[in-house]
C-alpha cells in the first residue's frame, strides 16, 4: 500500500516538473519525486541508502538553485518559465495571444528582442508575464 | 522498522504495554527548550516577553506581496519546523528517541539540510529583492558549513561504529567523545548555529538586507517561521549531548549548550559566508580531516 502511495506520487511529481510554469516549482516537484523514490527504499529496509538518497536529492537540488540564477535568461528567474522549450514552434498550437496585436504593433508575435528572440518569454498559458494576463 | 513505526497506533502502545507518549514526550521537552531559548533571547535583548510578541504575530494581518507564490511560501514557512521536528525525532533525550532509526546520524543530517530547502522557498516565494538576496545567502552559507559538519558527524560515527544514536551514546560511557574529538565538537557547535541560521550565520535574515528572507512575512507566517528557527535551534543543540557530551543529564546539557548559543548571538557580529567559506574549505574541512585520522588510528 504505502508503496503504490509512494510511486503514484513520485510519478505525479515528475510529471508536474513539465508542466508547472515556474522553474522553482518545476525544481521542488523533481525534489518531491525524488524523496519518494528515496521513501520507497525504506519500506525494503535498506535504510542507509534511502536516507542517503534523501539528503543527496535535497542537497542536489538547492544547488540547482544555485545554477539556476546563474543560468536562467531573465533577471533573478523570477518570471515565469517551464521546462519545455520552444512552444511556438512548427508543432505546437498557436498562443492565444499571438493573433492579438502587441501593444498596437503589427507583428503577431511581439516586437523582436535582441538577435530576434521575443524580449519577454512567452509561457504555455499565453503571455502572462510581469504578472499580468495578457498583452493587448 | 519503517513501516511498523508509521502504522503503529498510540492503541498498540498501550497493548504491548509500553509507555504511551513517552518518547513523544522528548519532542515536548525539545519544544520547551527552544521557547526557553526564546525566553532567554528577548530578555538579553530587553524586549517584552515572548507571550507578547506570539500574541502580537496571531492577530497582526499576514502579509501579502505582489505575485509571489504563496505555495512555496507556506511550504518554506512551515518546512523550518518540519525540517526541525523530523530531525529532532532520532534524538535519544534521557531515553529511547520517537524514531531509533539503525542511520540516524544520516537521519539527521538529511533533515537537517530540509532547512535549506525551506528558507530558499521562503526567498523566492515572497517575490522580493531582499529575501530573494537573503536566500542565496543561506544556500551559500550551506555549502559553506555542510563538509565541515559532515566530516564531524562521520567521526563521530567512526568512534562509536554505528550511526545509531542509542549506540553512539553508549559508546561515551566512560570518556566522553568531546575529551578526544574536541575539533569536531567545535565544528559541530559553529554547524549548529548555521543550521539554524543564528547568531554570526543570520545573516540571511540580516539587517543590512532589511530583514532578508523573513522580511516580508508577517503575523502567522513569521510566528511559524521565528517559531521554527528556535526548535532547530534547540534540536541543534540536543543532538550535541548524545553526539559529544555523553549520557546521563542530557536536558541539563542541552540547556547548557543551547543557552551558550543563544549568548553567542550576543557577543559575535555577522560573518560573511564567502570568507566563511575560504575559512571552513581551506581550515575546517583538513582539522576535520585530521581529527578523524587521529579518531581512525585510535578506533584501529
Amino acid at each position: 500500500m504505502a508503496f503504490w502511495v509512494l510511486s503514484v506520487l513520485a510519478v505525479a511529481a515528475g510529471i508536474a516538473v513539465f508542466v508547472v510554469d515556474s522553474m522553482a516549482r518545476a525544481t521542488f516537484a523533481l525534489l518531491a519525486s525524488l524523496v519518494a523514490v528515496g521513501l520507497t527504499f525504506l519500506l525494503i529496509d535498506l535504510e542507509y541508502l534511502g536516507v542517503l538518497v534523501i539528503l543527496m536529492m535535497v542537497m542536489e537540488m538547492m544547488v540547482m538553485a544555485v545554477f539556476m540564477i546563474m543560468f536562467m535568461m531573465n533577471p533573478a528567474g523570477l518570471m515565469p518559465m517551464t521546462m519545455v522549450h520552444n512552444r511556438r514552434g512548427p508543432r505546437s498550437s498557436p498562443s492565444p495571444c499571438s493573433r492579438r496585436s502587441w501593444r498596437g504593433s503589427s507583428s503577431p508575435t511581439g516586437p523582436p528582442g535582441v538577435d530576434g528572440f521575443p524580449r519577454i518569454p512567452r509561457t504555455r498559458s499565453g503571455c502572462r508575464s510581469w504578472g499580468r494576463k495578457c498583452w493587448s | 522498522m519503517w513501516l511498523r513505526w508509521l502504522t503503529t497506533s498510540p492503541l498498540d502502545a498501550v497493548r504491548d504495554g509500553r509507555a504511551i507518549g513517552e518518547p513523544g514526550a522528548r519532542m515536548v521537552v525539545i519544544i520547551a527548550m527552544a521557547f526557553g531559548a526564546a525566553v532567554l533571547e528577548a530578555w538579553l535583548r530587553g524586549e517584552p516577553g515572548v507571550l507578547r510578541a506570539v500574541a502580537g504575530l496571531v492577530v497582526q494581518q499576514r502579509r501579502r506581496t505582489l505575485a509571489g507564490d504563496r505555495l512555496l511560501t507556506l511550504l518554506g514557512v512551515v518546512g523550518v519546523a518540519l525540517a526541525a521536528t523530523l530531525a529532532g525525532a532520532v534524538l535519544p533525550i534521557q531515553g529511547p528517541a520517537v524514531l531509533d532509526s539503525s542511520v540516524g546520524i544520516v537521519w539527521f543530517n538529511a533533515m537537517e539540510v530540509g532547512v535549506w530547502v525551506a528558507v530558499w522557498l521562503v526567498g523566492w516565494g515572497v517575490n522580493a529583492v531582499f529575501p530573494l538576496v537573503g536566500g542565496y545567502r543561506f544556500v551559500a552559507q550551506g555549502l559553506a558549513y555542510e563538509l565541515p559538519h559532515m566530516f564531524a558527524l562521520i567521526t563521530v560515527a567512526l568512534g562509536a561504529g554505528s550511526l545509531r544514536f542509542a549506540d553512539i551514546v553508549a559508546a561515551q560511557r566512560p570518556v566522553w567523545f568531546v575529551v578526544w574529538m574536541p575539533v569536531a565538537f567545535l565544528v559541530y557547535l559553529l554547524s549548529a548555529l548555521a543550521m539554524a541560521f543564528w547568531g554570526p550565520f543570520g545573516e540571511a535574515l540580516g539587517r543590512d538586507i532589511a530583514g532578508g528572507v523573513a522580511g516580508e512575512l508577517g503575523g502567522v507566517d513569521r510566528l511559524v517561521f521565528s517559531g521554527g528557527r528556535y526548535l532547530m535551534l534547540a534540536v541543534s543543540a540536543a543532538a550535541a549531548v548524545p553526539l559529544f557530551l555523553g549520557a546521563d543529564w542530557a536536558p541539563a546539557k542541552t540547556a547548557l549548550v543551547l543557552a551558550g548559543l543563544v549568548l553567542v548571538r550576543q557577543l559575535v557580529p555577522g560573518v560573511r559566508m564567502d570568507r566563511y567559506m575560504t575559512f571552513a574549505w581551506m581550515v575546517l574541512i583538513p582539522a576535520t580531516l585530521v581529527q578523524m585520522l587521529i579518531v581512525g588510528i585510535v578506533v584501529l
